[in-house]
């Protein structure tokens, strides 16, 4: 749930790489190296194979932050397009599926389930359960840190390989057969089976081994999607909205201040040059890395430029709003992407020094997936409890107003990365748009939008 | 769908009652009219929109930053007027909010206007080479964008609502809020035509003010607000009464000569 500045991350050679990488991103310009090096360039932006890679001009002065504030306009489109997706799958499953409109259960967290309809003591027990929801969430952040400070990663990944595969398996039997149920659509249990089995494994494979990248990113979305339609389903009406401004400033407090558990989490992540717990987090850096891998090659230098990555910032998020579920997936799937990153390495025959030198390969994966935009599997959820609650009411306007706030608020955290350059929450600014706006548009904007309509007045 | 021993597999299958399915098939086939309403309204309100979205927006990150910023500057305009029309008239002299509301949005156009010659400067300062030159030589290129933002924001909120209802059954349109009337058969088709025009309109009042204001023309930015707020009133005064052949043709003038306006300031540049 935070943003990080990753320049110095990889140890000595990151500093030096962050003009090569930065450029990268719309580089049609030449690409210093850090060691003075003539080296290939390629141009990165939206779509890497536009254009052809070409080789080398001489090296060329260029601002440091200039290319930051450049190329954060790429990020934050490689962010849009991913957040909209998990949007739009949870607002038309809110909006088809009417399972998770109802409200029968509720978690074990939200003990008040505001049935009693004094609005005093419906805010207090929204007030209640968020708090007792929080400090589940703080507790299990507390341990998380704990346990990576004391290295125990084999208990960390256990943790993540068993909660998502939950999340594979039970809720999403529970998502198909709603959906096939709201479609009226005859299912067999063979084939179910078989397809849940496939599903489950290949996705289990794709999150905490390996697998094509569209595959992986299409997985984690899909997780997230499903986490937020289970928030939606089971938090009580006002607990939500509660809680959405909770998590967000728990967010602010986790990322910012000295002893916020992210903040050491990333720190400690630093100093060990190690990657940030990536299997809970979205990124968007795999593939330019193996297209870049096979470019090394090709360069004299070899494996030791690693120029590929487009950005110096990640976005990386720490747990602050995963339930104890979401806290597990991430780590073991960055393990498993480190491990994909390897193999796919080998596989472009990058010179073998790189290979029998752990150091090296650990920087070198550190700059090539932490260089990435990445985003935390939590924000996608939060912003997808947000914009589906608001869409639950079935006013799409709201719908539309939410999804706009939080792709500004996104946008403007990306911006104020680009600026201080430190760890930044992403939740806050996102979330407190899409409360202002989904509370104006509900209960100002849409009376006079109603009246507008129809009468069939346009403004 | 309506074969019968499919009906029957499902049946056996599910274990559903038969009332059920059949309930089921029944609303499939009310809801084939349902659903070409409204995929005909959709395309009509948005497929410019769209069109022009994916083939000169999408592919530039840039731009599509822009055009949302320019969304949610309309969006806030709208919540300005909202306010408004909700503590100050009380929902009722809806003409004066609809005057308030265009002046509104002009001045949230104004202030994107002044925010993009902020952002264009520091992209100048920038020296970057290769980066966003167009942006920064197209001097048209900011202004369409964000006319496209605010036309397909304003689109969204005129048609959406209305397209959920028509998706839902047999429904054609609203009932006239102050007479009661049935509404026209035509209702869902002049609303997806109308907001098809002002997604355009939007794009072309927005061309015209950020070219207007960036070389301090204070007509072009007069008839900008004077034709929208025409605009607007026309669509007030005439649609709820059914008089879509007199509040269309306004419309599509103020739209002709919108586009022509641009067309004439780019070839006559100004003097200095």
């Amino acid at each position: 749930m935070d943003l990080v500045y990753d320049a110095n991350s990889a140890g000595h050679q990151s500093r030096a790489e962050v003009n090569p990488s930065s450029i990268l991103v719309k580089s049609r310009g030449p690409v210093p190296n850090y060691e003075g090096v003539e080296q290939i360039r390629r141009p990165v932006g939206d779509d890497p194979s536009r254009g052809p890679p070409r080789r080398e001009e001489p090296l060329q002065e260029y601002d440091d932050d200039d290319e930051e504030l450049k190329y954060g306009a790429a990020h934050v489109i490689r962010l849009f397009v991913p957040v909209s997706l998990c949007l739009l799958v949870v607002v038309a499953t809110m909006n088809s599926v009417s399972f998770y409109r109802t409200r029968d259960l509720y978690l074990v967290y939200t003990p008040f389930h505001e049935i009693d309809p004094n609005v005093g003591t419906k805010i207090w027990n929204a007030l209640a359960n968020a708090a007792i929801l929080l400090s589940v969430i703080v507790v299990m952040t507390v341990l998380l840190i704990v346990l990576y400070k004391n290295r125990c990663y084999k208990v960390i990944h256990a943790w993540l390989i068993m909660s998502s595969l939950i999340l594979l398996s039970i809720f999403s039997y529970v998502y198909i057969v709603e959906v096939l149920r709201a479609y009226n659509i005859p299912f067999d249990s063979i084939t179910m089976a078989f397809i849940m089995w496939n599903f489950g494994v290949m996705g289990m494979i794709a999150i905490h081994w390996k697998g094509p990248l569209h595959v992986q990113q299409a997985y984690l979305i899909f997780l997230a999607a499903l986490m937020a339609l289970i928030f939606i389903k089971y938090l009580p009406e006002w607990t939500t909205w509660v809680v959405l401004a909770v998590i967000s400033i728990w967010d602010l407090f986790a990322v910012l201040t000295p002893k916020g558990p992210l903040r050491i989490l990333v720190e400690t992540a630093q100093e060990r040059n190690e990657q940030i717990f990536p299997a809970l987090i979205y990124s968007s850096t795999v593939m330019y890395t193996l297209v870049g891998m096979a470019r090394v090659d090709t360069g004299s230098q070899g494996g030791r430029m690693s120029p590929q990555s487009p950005s110096n910032y990640s976005r990386v998020s720490g747990e602050g709003g995963f339930t104890r579920e979401w806290e597990e997936g991430i780590d073991a799937r960055n393990a498993a992407r480190s491990r994909a990153m390897d193999s796919n390495s080998d596989a472009s025959r990058v010179p073998p020094v790189r290979i029998q030198d752990p150091n090296f390969s650990n920087q070198l994966r550190d700059d090539e997936e932490e260089k990435g935009v990445k985003l935390g599997l939590g924000d996608f959820i939060f912003y997808s409890v947000l914009v589906g609650k608001a869409s639950s009411y079935g006013d799409w306007n709201t719908t539309v107003a939410c999804f706009v706030a939080i792709l500004i608020g996104l946008s403007l955290t990306l911006l104020l990365l680009a600026i201080f350059k430190k760890a930044l929450p992403a939740l806050p600014i996102s979330i407190a748009f899409g409360l202002f706006f989904y509370f104006s548009t509900s209960e100002i904007v849409q009376p006079f939008c109603d009246t507008l309509n129809t009468r069939q007045i346009f403004i | 769908m309506y074969n019968p021993s499919i009906l029957l597999l499902r049946i056996n299958i599910n274990g559903c009652s038969l009332d059920t399915n059949f309930r089921n098939t029944y609303k499939f086939l009310v809801s084939k009219m349902a659903f070409m309403e409204f995929t005909g309204c959709a395309l009509t309100a948005y497929s410019p929109a769209l069109a022009l979205f994916l083939f000169t927006i999408s592919h530039d990150p840039v731009r599509i930053i822009i055009m949302v910023s320019s969304a949610f500057f309309w969006l806030l305009a709208l919540v300005v007027s909202s306010l408004f029309w909700n503590y100050i008239t009380f929902g009722h002299l809806l003409p004066l909010c609809i005057v308030f509301s265009v002046i509104v949005q002009e001045l949230f156009r104004f202030c994107f206007y002044k925010l993009m010659s902020k952002a264009k400067y520091g992209l100048r300062s920038l020296r970057v080479p290769n980066t966003n030159m167009d942006l920064l030589k197209n001097p048209y290129l900011v202004p369409y964008v964000a006319g496209l933002g605010y036309g397909v924001m304003s689109g969204a909120f005129s048609l959406f609502n209305v397209l959920a209802a028509l998706s839902g059954p047999a429904t054609v349109g609203f009932t006239n809020p102050e007479t009661g009337e049935a509404p026209s058969n035509y209702f869902a088709f002049f609303s997806a035509v109308f907001t098809m025009l002002f997604t355009l309109l939007h794009v072309a009042w927005s061309i015209i003010f950020f070219l207007a204001a960036e070389r301090k023309m204070w007509t072009p930015m007069v008839f900008v607000v004077i034709s929208h707020i025409v605009v607007s009133l026309s669509t007030t005064f005439f649609n709820p009464i059914g008089l879509y052949y007199v509040s269309i043709p306004i419309a599509i003038a103020v739209l002709a000569t919108s586009c022509y306006w641009p067309h004439y300031l780019s070839t006559h540049p100004p003097i200095n």
